[in-house]
């Protein structure tokens, strides 16, 4: 049988963090919700259920609930609360439409805080559109193609219609190419269940010293690590760890000014691993050893290359343009 | 009674099956901000749902059999929060307004589902809205380890290894790139996390919990706008 409870003024229900076992509906009096990351609070109506969702999933409470008049409230245990529900569609239902319409505002409350520094556009138009281009420059072209696609067919007079149909006809010829990414982009799920206590394998440690020698500007240790490192390029479980070498081992060379000894592991990592997240930076830091040591045409190709994997929004981009016309002078 | 209940199963299982579509690997469902009151359920598959906010991917989460999808926009009438893409082949149920609330008010079962359902989402949205509620990225980048570490269900507070690059970590905290390293490479180097190219070492739960923690309390008495 569900429970009459009965509540004072300022007595607490459930506190923020609390696990409950209960559910709990407002029978008369008044309950406030609040929490401690931020200020608003929320005033149960009578007759309403209250905590529902923690319960439900057998997650803490993410309020503390506080009855702010004398309060009498109704609890049901789970399998009240099931029988309750099960026998009665409408309430049922009114409690989906009631989940619906707080994860919609919440839901709204994060997009608006997203925004808040950035003044993105809510059309859809030009969200499509720049899904798009995300998915291009991503080179993820069965996205990008269905993207345009659908951009195209909604907004067959739309501002970028021009550029949607070139783009179009550019990921349709690259769909299923080796740069193709379509399906390892949204293939590998980046949820993770396992945790495992760990020994670190000796290369990882090497590694990790190594990120510490360059935050502490120890480029010389640094650089004697990262040769010893790129050279056990032998087991293919490590690749992404010798790619993270190749990169940074370029990057700590062209700082100290090596610029002819940058070329060559700069000119691996770009080559070999041209899906890395830092391989636009790694083309414009070729470019650059490529500029300093005078080979002009490989510079040239190196800033374009750049050019191409850097959306115009990103504040370097304007910078690669500098370069190559600045560079277009002394050729 | 279970004879009853078993037929109109079975004939709503029959009915539903007019809705069925089939999307192939690596097809886009929908896309983000787009209005149509459209809700999914996944006879067999894998969904991935993903937001793009200022050219950074943000995860939004994965579904798979049983599982419903869209139903914000159906329910609450709002524009897509997010472009769904299948991960393999999927098929689907396309379910219009009018036959989820034949759904949901005909079958308690599948209506007790999508509650727990939307409970769930509720609390990863709202641990999601905590994170960005923090003032600074170097918490947001701490919050989001700790959310991914509360998501792992496990007892072991120390040397807590999460499976997650830095690029995708980004993904979650809405900080980009070079600001989530530097914010990393400094925690590395006092020692309090080790960071792999493929996943990132926490060396104890409770100090990282006590650092956000004090400053989620900085930001709820400061800031009487939020």
């Amino acid at each position: 049988m569900p429970k009459l409870l009965n509540f004072k003024t300022k007595s607490v229900i459930y506190f923020q963090g609390d696990r409950t076992a209960q559910f709990y509906v407002l029978r008369r009096g008044s309950v406030t919700l609040s929490n401690d990351y931020s200020r608003q609070t929320e005033s149960i109506e009578v007759g309403n259920f209250f905590g529902t969702q923690a319960t439900l999933i057998g997650k803490p409470q993410g309020d503390t609930a506080m009855a702010t008049l004398p309060s009498e409230i109704v609890a049901f245990d789970y399998p009240e609360f099931m029988a309750l529900i099960q026998s009665n569609p409408s309430l049922l239902s009114s409690m989906i439409q009631n989940f619906i319409t707080q994860l919609a505002g919440i839901h709204q409350n994060s997009q608006d805080l997203m925004n808040k520094t950035k003044d993105e556009s809510t059309s859809f138009e030009i969200s499509l559109f720049k899904n798009a281009t995300f998915f291009l420059k991503n080179r993820a072209y069965l996205q990008a193609k269905q993207s345009y696609e659908a951009y195209i067919q909604r907004f067959p007079k739309g501002e970028f219609v021009q550029v949607a149909t070139e783009k179009l006809a550019y990921t349709s010829s690259k769909l299923g190419s080796p740069e193709d990414l379509s399906e390892k982009l949204y293939l590998t799920l980046s949820v993770q269940e396992e945790v495992t206590s760990t020994q670190l394998t000796p290369m990882q440690q090497d590694y990790e010293e190594v990120l510490v020698l360059l935050n502490q500007k120890k480029y010389t240790q640094a650089l004697v690590k990262l040769t010893k490192l790129v050279r056990m390029n032998n087991d293919p479980s490590y690749e992404s760890l010798i790619a993270s070498c190749q990169y940074l081992l370029g990057e700590t060379l062209l700082q100290t000014e090596k610029y002819q000894e940058a070329i060559e592991p700069l000119r691996i990592f770009t080559s070999e691993y041209s899906e890395h997240e830092e391989v636009a930076r790694a083309w414009i830091y070729l470019a650059m050893a490529y500029e300093k040591t005078n080979i002009l045409d490989e510079a040239h190709n190196a800033y374009e290359m750049a050019s191409k994997l850097t959306p115009p929004t990103d504040p370097i981009y304007n910078k690669i343009i500098q370069s190559l016309t600045n560079l277009k002078k002394k050729m | 009674m279970t004879n009853h209940t078993e037929t109109s199963e079975s004939n709503k299982a029959g009915g539903l099956d007019r809705f069925l579509v089939t999307f192939q690997k690596g097809d886009i469902i929908f896309f983000e901000r787009d209005i149509e009151d459209i809700a999914y359920m996944i006879k067999q598959g894998k969904v991935r749902l993903i937001r793009i906010v200022n050219g950074v991917e943000k995860f939004v989460g994965t579904v798979s059999d049983g599982d419903f999808f869209g139903e914000m926009s159906l329910l609450a009438n709002t524009a897509r929060s997010a472009t769904a893409i299948a991960v393999e082949e999927t098929q689907a149920f396309r379910i219009s307004k009018v036959n989820f609330d034949l759904l949901v008010k005909s079958n308690t079962t599948i209506a007790t589902k999508v509650l727990t359902l939307t409970a769930e989402r509720i609390a990863k949205q709202q641990r999601q809205l905590q994170i960005l509620l923090l003032h600074d990225e170097e918490s947001q980048v701490l919050d989001t380890l700790l959310m991914l570490y509360e998501g792992l269900n496990t007892p072991q507070k120390e040397n807590v290894s999460i499976n997650i690059t830095p690029y995708e970590l980004t993904t979650w905290a809405g900080v980009n790139i070079e600001n989530t390293k530097r914010i990393l490479a400094g925690y590395q180097e006092s020692r309090r996390i080790s960071v792999f190219p493929d996943r990132i070492i926490i060396q104890n739960i409770n100090e990282l919990e006590r650092i956000v923690s004090s400053r989620r309390k900085l930001v709820a008495t400061t800031d009487p706008a939020s």
